[in-house]
């Protein structure tokens, strides 16, 4: 069964057309890295399979089930959401803030459980920022709001992530370590759908990538099929140097833009 | 900046002789009776509609229509009514206008300046005031008999109350309006309070005119007779603290009285009148006191 | 831990300053009565002191009762409109949703729709309330950025105000002309249990309706979507957050008049104190603005006695300032 199935998905935001008839699943231990230039409908593909982007046509559903028959606590526990606006509007404490991952668990206003509180500890101390537990988050340099944001995501411990664009901002260190956490919770059996401008990281980490270009997804593969000089020559407009041969797996390293 | 010169230019000469024949006229008007009068404050309105000769008064004010402010709401209804703006004014070519001392500055300063001759008449506080309010207005119309008689038929009339002999301790009465205001001494409210022969609760706490008493000091202050002002027709929230429900209960347990604003918003000889009501309910608290003692 | 015990804390000692000023309402008046007097005339009654019975619970029980509570509105609805728009600038007086509630209720009195039917009076303010809100939330959008809230409310208020004028001005009433400085600055004076009975209820539903937002509000510190994804329905917050503040603002207005900054100052005070939790902030602030709204009051009674002194006066005294150096530093920290 697999974490996310989109079938057919149109979204209509206004007059314009952003996607047509994508399909994509993800299924258990997969990450996936979703890619496109600036437009390309990444942000409203991933808004519209948690339903917070209005559908004009197809099949979504999270762990088996419709997302229209699921209530929004039921979604939120199946499904984190880290959008790429990162927003934090009060000067609230970085634990209170990551705490807020655990609000599809509780009800009323009831202290954390033992469990809430395990997992608010682990999710910060996989983003690094247990030792800014205590510091109000808008006091945070823009990366580490974007980890402490990411840990927010992290503690709402659901079975599939979407995440857009979470290594924008984030020192190369910072990158690697949010990478590979994406890995370990695929070894956990969790997904990943991360939308990714640094082509690098897609090639490297991702075990599939999806190449979405003006609402269509051109091709989907293992990274190494969809990332050729070639392909991203004609979607980017981008020279790319893509190597294989270094022992470290793919390398993507734009170098320039193409004369055309 | 041209365009202002050349108009100002235009207009001085105009204005010059427009002042010139004014003078002469005020010079003219001040030994005759004036014979189109227009009077633009509710009290010179009802003074003038009473001692006017027919025809003499050619328009008064507005207000002096409204029920709950004027004693002569009726009679009004048998004048023409101004705004009571220069401009209004003006247009009826008055050759004297009767104001009060509260009428806008503004609207008697551009009427003198106009030419027309202005009278001021100041709020009466007492009964003598009023006498003698009356008595000026028969001097600026012409009518000095209409206005003495109307002044020595008031002071009989207010020296006959005064004369009468006070039985017992004193009867504690407040007068209480709309806001929480109350009436001191320098107020025509007082005034009839003593001519009724009650200790005014405001005057003997210090507070003089217009003054704010609160409700609870009032109510402490237990007074024999709690006078209220009458209401007017549309509601406000000002004579709300007339229906608050302490205010029911103490009408329940004390004389209670209610005057009508008309009687006491302009010092008239139908002030007289709301001084009888008041009497009739000291006279009443006596009454209760000789038969609670019997 | 020790966050809880703060918060705890907290609350217990803005109970404690809540419960003093409510006493101290209860005790101080132009009367001068002796404590010992008062509180037994107000508890006990008795006879022979009709008259202290009277002022007790007739006079200064409501006007007490009724600061309480409209403080407390106006410190809940400020803290959850700022809240929900991400905005500290937000509060029910800036907005306009006190001006309009207060067009209601000037709309039911003088046309004497209050007199024949006294329900008229918080319905119509509450209104008028519900309007603002309406206008001001469809002004700003989803993401209303601070000067997009304030011009909205600015618009509102000034409407409201000025047909708040026309329609006492229209009234043949000599009273009413007057009564606009009411309306617009607010007051307690001569309040009676009769106010108490028809704003309380309202006051009291829209409290627990605000208070159910809490929670949604605190998801909402990371903006819309991340709220919604966390399983927040936000078309839930803010039917609450909507009502609420009608229902809230609405009664209070309806029986003191538009009373202005207590919903800024109170919530932004207390924010550090609650570690910027907006959950956290509605009961304090609710506290708070009950404290602020209670200490005003006895302000007014005690600076002039026999002025009639409006509580806007003292309020705007205290907030005007503050709204001053809050537009400052969200401008710092905007650019």
């Amino acid at each position: 069964m697999s974490l996310l199935d989109v079938q057919n998905l149109s979204v209509r935001l206004g007059r314009t057309d952003v996607l047509h008839s994508v399909s994509i699943t993800i299924a258990p231990g997969e990450v996936v890295g979703l890619i496109g230039p600036n437009g390309a409908g990444k942000t409203t593909l991933m808004r519209a399979a948690l339903g917070l982007a209005p559908r004009t046509g197809g099949d979504v559903a999270i762990s088996g089930e419709a997302l229209d028959s699921l209530t929004p606590g039921e979604r939120a526990r199946r499904v984190a959401w880290l959008p790429q606006e990162r927003e934090i509007a009060w000067p609230i404490a970085v634990r209170r803030l990551v705490a807020l991952g655990r609000a599809p668990y509780r009800t009323g206003f009831e202290a954390l459980s033992a469990e809430d509180q395990r997992a608010i500890m682990q999710a910060m101390e996989q983003t690094g920022v247990t030792h800014l537990a205590d510091r109000p988050a808008t006091a945070l340099s823009g990366g580490e709001r974007a980890r402490v944001l990411i840990a927010r995501a992290l503690a709402q411990a659901a079975p599939l992530l979407l995440a857009d664009e979470p290594t924008a901002g984030l020192d190369p260190g910072h990158q690697i370590d949010l990478m590979q956490t994406f890995r370990g919770m695929a070894g956990n059996g969790q997904g990943v759908l991360a939308s990714l401008h640094d082509l690098g990281l897609a090639a490297r980490w991702c075990d599939r990538v999806v190449l979405l270009y003006a609402g269509r997804i051109v091709v989907e593969g293992a990274p190494s099929e969809v990332l050729t000089p070639d392909r991203l020559r004609a979607v980017y407009g981008i020279e790319a140097l893509v190597r294989t041969d270094d022992g470290q797996g793919l390398t993507v390293l734009p170098v320039g833009r193409s004369g055309v | 900046m041209l365009w202002l010169r050349s108009k100002t230019a235009r207009f001085l000469p105009g204005r010059f002789l427009l002042v010139l024949l004014s003078l002469c006229g005020l010079a003219g008007t001040s030994w005759a009776a004036p014979a189109r009068v227009v009077s633009v404050n509710l009290c010179t309105d009802q003074m003038a509609m009473m001692i006017a000769a027919p025809g003499q008064l050619r328009a008064i004010s507005i207000l002096a229509r409204d029920k709950r402010s004027s004693a002569m709401a009726a009679a009004a209804e048998l004048y023409p009514v101004t705004s009571g703006q220069a401009e209004d004014v003006f247009r009826l070519d008055p050759d004297l206008v009767l104001a009060g001392t509260y009428t806008t500055a503004v609207t008697v300063q551009m009427l003198t300046r106009l030419g027309v001759r202005v009278e001021l008449f100041e709020p009466a506080t007492s009964f003598a005031a009023i006498a003698a309010n009356l008595r000026r207005m028969g001097q600026v119309l012409g009518r000095e008999a209409v206005a003495e008689q109307l002044a020595v038929e008031m002071e009989t009339a207010v020296a006959a109350l005064s004369s009468g002999p006070s039985a017992g301790p004193a009867v504690r009465a407040v007068f209480l309006d709309a806001n929480s205001y109350t009436a001191g001494p320098g107020n025509l409210v007082h005034a009839m309070l003593q001519t009724a022969g009650l200790e005014n609760i405001a005057a003997s706490r210090g507070l003089l005119g217009t003054a704010r008493l609160p409700l609870e000091v009032l109510l402490l202050a237990k007074p024999d007779i709690l006078i209220t002002a009458s209401r007017f027709d549309a509601p406000s929230v000002g004579e709300a603290v007339l229906d608050h429900p302490a205010l029911a209960e103490l009408r329940h347990r004390t004389g209670a009285a209610v005057i009508a604003g008309q009687s006491y918003t302009c010092g008239l000889p139908q002030t007289l009148a709301a001084v009888q009501a008041l009497v009739a309910a000291r006279e009443a608290v006596q009454a209760r006191r000789l038969s609670a003692r019997d | 831990m020790t966050e809880d015990r703060r918060f705890a804390l907290l609350l217990t000692g803005l109970s404690l300053v809540t419960l003093g000023l409510f006493a101290a309402s209860l005790l101080i008046g132009p009367a001068g009565l002796r404590i010992g007097e008062s509180l037994n005339a107000l508890l006990f009654g008795g006879a022979g002191h009709e008259a202290t019975v009277l002022v007790m619970r007739e006079i200064r029980l409501p006007r007490a009762i009724l600061g309480l509570m409209v403080g407390a509105s106006l410190g809940l609805s400020g803290a959850v409109l700022q809240g929900y728009l991400r905005n500290p600038l937000a509060e029910p007086g800036l907005i306009g949703i006190s001006g309009s509630a207060s067009l209601g209720a000037v709309l039911a009195i003088y046309t004497g729709m209050a007199a024949a039917l006294p329900l008229a009076l918080p319905l119509m303010a509450l209104a008028g309330a519900l309007l603002a809100v309406l206008v001001v939330f469809a002004i700003a959008g989803r993401r209303g950025g601070s000067l997009t809230v304030i011009l909205a409310g600015i618009a509102v208020s000034s409407l409201a105000g000025a047909l708040v004028s026309l329609a006492l001005n229209l009234s043949p009433n000599p009273f009413a002309a007057l009564e606009i400085v009411f309306w617009m600055l607010g007051s307690l004076a001569d309040r009676s249990m009769q106010h108490v009975g028809l704003a309380a209820p309202f006051m009291l539903v829209g409290w627990l309706l605000l208070a159910g937002a809490g929670r949604g509000l605190d998801a909402l510190t990371l903006g819309e979507d991340a709220a919604a994804a966390l399983g927040v329905r936000l078309g839930r917050v803010r039917l609450l957050a909507v009502v609420g503040t009608a229902l809230a603002v609405g009664a209070a207005t309806a029986v003191a008049g538009a009373i202005g900054f207590v919903g800024l100052v109170v919530p932004h005070l207390l924010r550090p104190l609650v570690g910027a939790q907006p959950s956290r902030l509605l009961p304090a602030s609710a506290l708070g603005g009950a404290a602020l709204l209670l200490a005003s009051d006895l302000a007014v009674r005690l600076i002039a006695p026999d002025r009639d002194l409006k509580l806007g006066v003292v309020t705007a005294l205290v907030g005007a300032p503050f709204f001053v150096w809050l537009v400052l530093k969200t401008r710092r920290e905007t650019l």
